[in-house]
């Protein structure tokens, strides 16, 4: 797995989109931003603030977490953003990149970013054909606010050989093609943990959760009732769901999606 | 574009001795608030081309006018409001722009329910457009009031773009390079120019407009054809997909402005 130089980098950006070795790098507002075996990548307009929720943790199973414990703000080229001290922001590269089937990335924080203790990525790994813009998970460890300017250059994209045989038929992935900083798309604990045979799993507000077992005792209960009553069990669970007696974030909500 | 308005009014005082005199005042300023939107409609087209079209019709479900053999049936679109004109007598003005502009031909390419729409409206005639919010008697005098005045309109348009560059040129040549940016989930900022140099073009914002709405009524299928699990059939795919060719031109509109001003910000 060798690191591309910058005469690599050039040679794939020569290339037509359509070619499956094609790099996409855009916009590059200064060619300065080529290293010799690095690209410097720049920070982007778009921030996802996380809110605090109103449990006292942020509980990844639960439905709402992705899209309702962020503050989506927009900071134009030219303003800037303070972020407070051990506060943390979820930020986009200004560039859009789009990999190679046979390239991975790595971004790295700035050294200089990095020695005002600020991290700007903590999964820097980008697959091979990635594309869009790469979601920061910008964190100011600092005992003291530090501002933002979006455009300002924040990380180091590091560009490496792997040994793919060929290009995959399509493109997959959970986030394909974002422009602004994406939220987490979280997938539910049970079935991950049920794959390497956990059959349930401890809930901090609900205790032990099983799931599959739940699922499996609710479709057979149901299944004993009639059409009428069916309607009727759903009509109370969506009474008790409006009214919060059944929270989003419990698991049996799940079985009874609105 | 308020010039237009009262030019227009201050032509159309003149005309409206004719009408019946207790509604004059407010068939004036009827006719006056369809005079500013069709301006309104006709100095889009010309700022941007067919895509406000596109949008006109998607925005105000105007297909609905054409039945399932792709003819017009005039079911929808027909209505006048007090604010504007029918939706179908307003596309047939924007057809004319069109026309005159020189998008007409090229806009044949498409492969569109929106073009054999708007190829329909254009065949329409003046005695088709029937107005439905006055009176019989009134209705007739209105409507040849107000076709007394669109010709205004439209010098008035030319009046107020003189000089102004359609773009239709850059997007016969660009259009093909940006739908296959797109058709590859890739921001169509920064355009390749020719394979093996490091040459590039950043598309100004009409061909990028136009060459994104082309490609999303006419190409989708081919982005969906790239991504595992998408089904080109089902709407709500669709619609994803959709809406991330909208946010890929929206992202390739402000990289053009910022590379085009760097420097300046």
């Amino acid at each position: 797995m060798a690191v591309l130089s910058k005469h690599d980098i050039n040679e794939r950006r020569k290339l037509l989109v359509t070619e499956a070795q094609s790099l996409v790098i855009t916009p590059i507002l200064d060619e300065d931003v080529f290293d010799e075996d690095s690209v410097d990548l720049r920070l982007g307009t778009y921030f996802l603030l996380p809110q605090i929720p109103p449990q006292p943790f942020v509980d990844p199973t639960s439905p709402g977490t992705s899209s309702q414990s962020y503050l989506r703000l927009h900071t134009p080229l030219g303003a800037y953003f303070v972020l407070p001290a051990h506060q943390t922001v979820l930020g986009a590269t200004l560039e859009y990149i789009k990999l190679p089937f046979d390239i991975s990335g790595q971004i790295l924080t700035k050294s200089s970013v990095a020695r005002m203790f600020m991290v700007i990525e903590t999964a820097p790994w980008i697959h091979p054909l990635y594309r869009g813009c790469l979601t920061l998970e910008i964190a100011n460890v600092s005992n003291t606010a530090i501002v933002l300017y979006p455009g300002m250059t924040i990380g180091q994209l590091i560009l490496l050989n792997t040994s793919v045989p060929e290009e995959p038929p399509k493109l997959s992935g959970t986030y394909v093609g974002p422009v602004y900083p994406e939220p987490p798309m979280l997938r539910q604990p049970g079935q991950a943990l049920y794959r390497i045979g956990l059959e349930k799993y401890r809930h901090p507000l609900y205790g032990w959760i099983n799931e599959k077992n739940m699922a499996r005792q609710v479709d057979a209960e149901m299944a004993k009732l009639t059409d009428p009553v069916k309607a009727s069990v759903k009509a109370v669970i969506r009474i008790l769901q409006d009214n919060g007696a059944l929270p989003a974030d419990n698991p049996a909500s799940r079985l009874f999606s609105k | 574009m308020l010039n237009c308005g009262r030019s227009s009014k201050k032509n159309y005082s003149n005309f409206s001795g004719s009408l019946y005199t207790l509604d004059r005042s407010a068939i004036t300023n009827i006719l006056v608030r369809w005079a500013e939107e069709l301006f309104c409609d006709i100095f889009a087209v010309r700022l941007v081309g067919f895509c406000y079209s596109f949008a006109f019709i998607e925005l105000f479900d105007v297909s609905k006018a054409l039945d399932e053999v792709g003819n017009l049936t005039r079911s929808a679109g027909m209505t006048d409001f007090d604010e504007y004109p029918p939706h179908l007598f307003r596309l047939q003005q924007q057809v004319a722009i069109l026309k005159k502009d020189k998008w007409w031909d090229p806009l044949q390419t498409v492969d569109a329910h929106y073009v054999d729409l708007l190829e329909k409206i254009d065949l329409m005639k003046e005695s088709d457009f029937n107005l439905s919010n006055f009176g019989p008697t009134e209705a007739i005098k209105v409507k040849a009031a107000f076709l007394n005045v669109v010709p205004l309109i439209f010098s008035e348009l030319d009046t107020v773009t003189a000089g102004l560059e359609s773009g239709l040129e850059e997007w016969k040549n660009v259009s093909p390079k940006i739908e296959s940016y797109l058709e590859h989930g890739i921001v169509p900022s920064n355009l390749l120019e020719k394979r093996g140099e490091l040459k590039f073009h950043i598309p100004s914002l009409v061909p990028l407009l136009n060459a994104s709405y082309k490609f999303y009524v006419q190409f989708l299928d081919k982005l969906l054809n790239h991504i595992a699990d998408a089904d080109v059939s089902d709407i709500k795919c669709r619609s994803e997909w959709a809406t991330k060719v909208q946010m890929w031109t929206a992202k390739a509109i402000e990289d053009g402005n910022v590379m085009r001003t760097k420097g300046t910000v």
